[in-house]
């Protein structure tokens, strides 16, 4: 007999002795037990199903974070292979170039960047017809790549495809119709066949784009030089040694120009200064085949390992990252550019001390770059020496007058200081003659109204606005301002 | 401005008429009649089995890609235009299994020549490049000079069928060279012979002659040193003629690969212009290195048209450029008269499927028909012989000189033809295309005209003849002095 510790409901049923049923608390818990096991089956059967189709299907752009963990793979099996020593051949470099953007293309199979370089990188080994295919799948993904037009209507061109290559310079123009060089392209193939009216048409367009471009003048010159237009066809190509006095391409024209205008001192002169450009030029090109051609192979390599950096997040994938970096300085040690990028992976990682190193080693291969000295600049704020920061961004100032960037920083650095307020107003102005972008009218605006010029703001503004009238920012500054007034 | 958008698409239905109109205003706007140009290649039945050798020994030498030349003359003056055929020699490294000779064919007529090279005496074995004929020494037949990487060759004419080396003799062996295309011709139509030489990726060079003797580089100043950007071409071959009929000689350079031959246009007063893109004589030449080449009235009706050989230096090019090959297919432009050449080359027969890599190029009438017919030099292989088989619609003149004063084969000669509404100029050159000579005979077409209303010759002498009313299709001879003999 049972010992009850509760009652118990007796259930009767004929002919046997009853059974006792559970207790309702017992019968809970295994359909609890039940639904824990269905659940963790559930799981583990997911698991499953996500880990196999993600093998199959790849990673998608969306899901960076698990690509990259899949990606690293490749370009890491690339890295691990240059562990140590530099190729000493072109072929080997060569080789290795292409392996690094065969990885690329496999580590962001669904982006145009690593098409395009892996299509740079067939180019160069002749391979036009495999770079072209691969333009044209990166601009199938990326139709705002104006550049990847530019390059296939270049690949026709070079086919001896005149029209085919007008078409694809006017669909990177649809694509972005202020793209700069795309129109020059367009002329210069016109010239040949004859339509000089077209060519010139666009020439001026193009003149407002790239304002400042010696061989925007010189395809002019070219044009009044078929146009018989000799005294246009001369101011053109003085024009384009104005710019770039070593452009000896425009002597040349010169010369011709000068025959035709029976004016022939004149053209001995020119013809002079053609030959002596030319044979600088020329003599520059040889060594640079026989005495460089594997530092010029290595120095293009590095760049791609630049280029690759740039593809992948900092964040992320520090590792990856500095490796690329890493075996672009083995390549070219001196390459400015990729010290800068260093510099950069090292501020935005907030290695201070060490950016700041890197910038000044920059600053010294590059003298000629304000970007760096900037940079430096930046740090020092960051780094709470304000003293410093204003010092080296007014030395920036000084030594680079037509940067706008220089005038900017500064401007920014006084408007976050509360300090030379008035001269912050200054240099805005000045960075916005230099350079009208909406980013400079917007930072300008700030200026004038810190420093009560309503007027000047509202004016400011309204730029900003009419270069980006999409940018809601712009629009809500305006309408504080405009209240304020 | 314009507007760079997209195409506009026709949506609507146009009416007939507009079409028919739209046709009929393109007709009438220029478009072309279709070429009439033939060429078939005879090779297989001429009985010709010289085969090219370059002397390669597989250390890739340069001057393996650049041979080589062949000449077209009359070397037994029995009315018929003979082959002369340069080869290669054996360079360092190559063992061959009998040594390359260059190679004389006889055309016995009837598009059939015969190897008389040993009895010739022609056979040299040297590395041959480029040949020149003339009467050195004014004996009526014409001696041949060969220019070889390595001493030059000068053949004196015995007018016997065969011919001696006297090299030595003469003093003009000059060795251990690399002899280069060059014209002799009169460039600014005063009455003296310059020079034009196609240099490789420098200027070329144009020598104005003073009338002295004494010579000025000019060509920069002209606008032929260099292509219309002020670059330098890798020049080849070079042909000379008035395309336009202007009355001004005018040039055409082939050149490299990824470069585009230039065709300057003699503006008249020393001045050149390129013009290459404007006429469209560079259409289809930049995938390959463009050779021998030469402009030729192929279809008889007024307006020379031009022959381009084809074909790559580097018999690897495949491995490290996929843009081009070695074997190309040869080139024919017909002259549209408009200062225009269109590439008729996939229309014009047989000849122009052959697929080889071209150098040397000869122009002349191989079987006295009255249309010139082409023979092509091809590296490493044998040559090819082209019958114009194009149909016989217009008229011709067939002009050969024989100076008494000036040299006794009329080099340096000018020869202006006017019939009707038709003005033509051409002069005897010694050395013409790449590393070649023919043409000997000059060779009038004349459309519709079946006379030439006036004949002048201008000699090198000074001396000025002048026919008047001169019967189309036929070969005429004439001499320095009889203006006044009657032609048929």
């Amino acid at each position: 007999m049972t010992k009850h510790r509760k009652p118990m409901k007796r259930v009767k049923k004929r002919g046997k002795p009853h059974a006792l049923s559970p207790p309702p608390a017992t019968a809970s818990k295994r359909r609890q037990w039940w639904a824990i096991g269905i659940v963790l089956v559930v799981l583990v059967v997911g698991v499953v199903v996500i880990w196999q189709a993600g093998d199959k299907a790849g990673p998608t752009a969306s899901s960076s974070q698990s690509a990259a963990s899949t990606t690293q793979r490749n370009v890491t099996a690339i890295l691990d292979l240059r562990i140590q020593g530099t190729p000493q051949s072109v072929p080997e470099i060569q080789e290795e170039e292409l392996a690094l953007a065969e990885a690329l293309t496999r580590d962001f199979p669904q982006r145009d960047a690593p098409l395009a370089l892996l299509a740079r990188v067939h180019q160069y080994r002749g391979d036009i017809t495999q770079a072209e295919a691969l333009w044209k799948q990166a601009v199938a993904l990326n139709p705002n790549r104006s550049d990847l037009y530019e390059s296939i209507g270049q690949a026709a061109q070079r086919k001896d495809l005149p029209d085919e290559a007008i078409a694809w310079w006017q669909k990177g123009l649809e694509a972005n119709p202020r793209a700069p060089g795309l129109r020059w392209q367009i002329a210069k193939t016109l010239i040949g066949q004859g339509q000089l009216d077209t060519a010139l048409e666009l020439l001026e367009i193009e003149r407002t784009i790239t304002p400042t471009a010696a061989r925007n003048y010189y395809l002019l010159g070219q044009v009044y030089q078929k146009q018989r237009a000799y005294e246009k066809a001369q101011a053109a190509y003085e024009k384009t040694i104005e710019i770039q006095p070593d452009y000896y391409n425009a002597y040349y024209g010169l010369g011709v120009v000068y025959t035709r205008l029976k004016q022939p001192e004149q053209a001995r002169t020119a013809m002079g200064h053609f030959r002596r450009l030319k044979a600088s030029a020329d003599s520059s090109e040889d060594q640079r085949i026989m005495i460089d051609e594997i530092p010029h192979a290595r120095s293009r390599a590095a760049k791609l390992y630049a280029k690759a950096y740039s593809l992948y997040d900092p964040k992320q994938e520090e590792q990856v990252c500095q490796r690329l970096l890493k075996r672009a300085l083995e390549l070219d040690p001196n390459d400015a550019h990729i010290w800068e990028k260093l510099a950069g992976h090292h501020f935005l990682k907030g290695h201070h001390q060490k950016a700041l190193e890197l910038f000044r080693k920059v600053t010294a291969l590059d003298p000629s770059n304000p970007l760096p000295h900037i940079n430096i600049g930046k740090l020092y704020a960051l780094m709470n020496q304000p003293g410093r920061a204003k010092s080296t961004l007014q030395q920036t100032v000084a030594r680079f007058p037509e940067s706008d960037l220089a005038h900017t920083e500064l401007a920014r650095f006084y408007l976050r200081a509360q300090t030379d307020l008035p001269e912050a107003r200054t240099l805005m102005q000045k960075a916005t003659a230099l350079n009208p972008t909406a980013d400079n009218y917007f930072l300008l605006t700030w200026a004038c109204d810190v420093n009560s010029d309503l007027d000047g703001a509202l004016d400011a503004i309204q730029k900003a606005i009419a270069l980006a009238p999409r940018n809601g920012k712009y629009r809500s500054t305006y309408e504080r301002i405009r209240s304020k007034r | 401005m314009i507007r760079w958008g997209p195409r506009q698409k026709v949506g609507k239905r146009q009416p007939l008429g507009t079409v028919l109109l739209a046709l009929a205003f393109c007709a009438a706007c220029g478009a072309q009649s279709p070429s009439t140009i033939r060429l078939t290649d005879v090779t297989g039945q001429t009985g010709i089995a010289f085969k090219h050798h370059d002397g390669s020994s597989g250390k890739y030498y340069i001057v393996e890609t650049v041979c080589a030349g062949l000449a077209l003359f009359d070397y037994d003056c029995d009315g018929d235009v003979d082959i002369y055929f340069l080869n290669g020699g054996t360079l360092k490294g190559a063992n061959p299994k009998t040594q390359p000779r260059n190679a004389l064919y006889r055309n016995d007529g009837n598009w059939k020549f015969t190897d008389v090279t040993k009895q010739s005496g022609l056979g040299d074995p040297g590395h041959a490049l480029g040949t020149a004929v003339g009467d050195y020494d004014g004996d009526g037949d014409p001696d041949v000079y060969v220019t070889n990487f390595g001493p030059n060759v000068l053949f004196r004419n015995n007018g016997d069928g065969t011919f001696t080396d006297v090299t030595t003799a003469a003093g003009v062996a000059d060795g251990h060279k690399v002899g280069a295309g060059a014209n002799f011709l009169d460039m600014d139509n005063d009455g003296d012979t310059d020079i034009f030489v196609a240099n490789d990726q420098m200027q070329n060079f144009l020598w104005q002659n003073d009338g002295t003797g004494r010579f000025e580089e000019i060509g920069l100043l002209a606008g032929v040193g260099y292509d219309m950007n002020g670059d330098a071409m890798g020049s080849m071959g070079v042909g000379c003629s008035d395309f336009n009929h202007d009355g001004l000689i005018d040039f055409y350079v082939t050149a490299y690969q990824q470069q585009f031959p230039s065709l300057y246009k003699n503006l008249g007063d020393g001045m050149f212009e390129d013009a290459t893109f404007l006429t469209g004589a560079g259409a289809g030449t930049v995938h390959t290195v463009t050779w021998g080449n030469d402009f030729a009235d192929l279809d008889n009706d007024g307006d020379r048209d031009m022959f381009i050989a084809l074909g790559h230096l580097a018999d690897n090019v495949e491995k490290w450029d996929q843009r081009s090959s070695y074997f190309a297919t040869n080139l024919v432009f017909m002259n549209t008269g408009k200062e225009k050449f269109v590439n008729v080359s996939d229309s014009a027969g047989d000849g122009m499927k052959v697929k080889l890599s071209s150098r040397g190029v000869g122009l002349d009438d191989l079987d006295n028909d009255g249309d010139i017919d082409i023979v092509v030099q091809n590296s490493r292989r044998e040559p090819t012989l082209l019958r114009n088989d194009s149909p016989k619609q217009g008229h011709w003149l067939q002009i050969r000189l024989k100076g008494v004063k000036a040299n006794r084969n009329g080099v340096g000669a000018r020869v202006t033809v006017v019939a009707g509404d038709l003005t033509a100029i051409d002069e005897v050159h010694s050395g013409r295309g790449y590393q070649s000579h023919y043409g000997a005979r000059l060779y009038f077409g004349l459309g519709n005209h079946q006379r030439v209303d006036r004949l002048e010759v201008r000699w090198p002498a000074g001396g000025v003849d002048v026919f008047k009313n001169v019967a189309a299709d036929q070969l005429v001879t004439l001499i320095e002095g009889q203006s006044q003999a009657a032609l048929p």
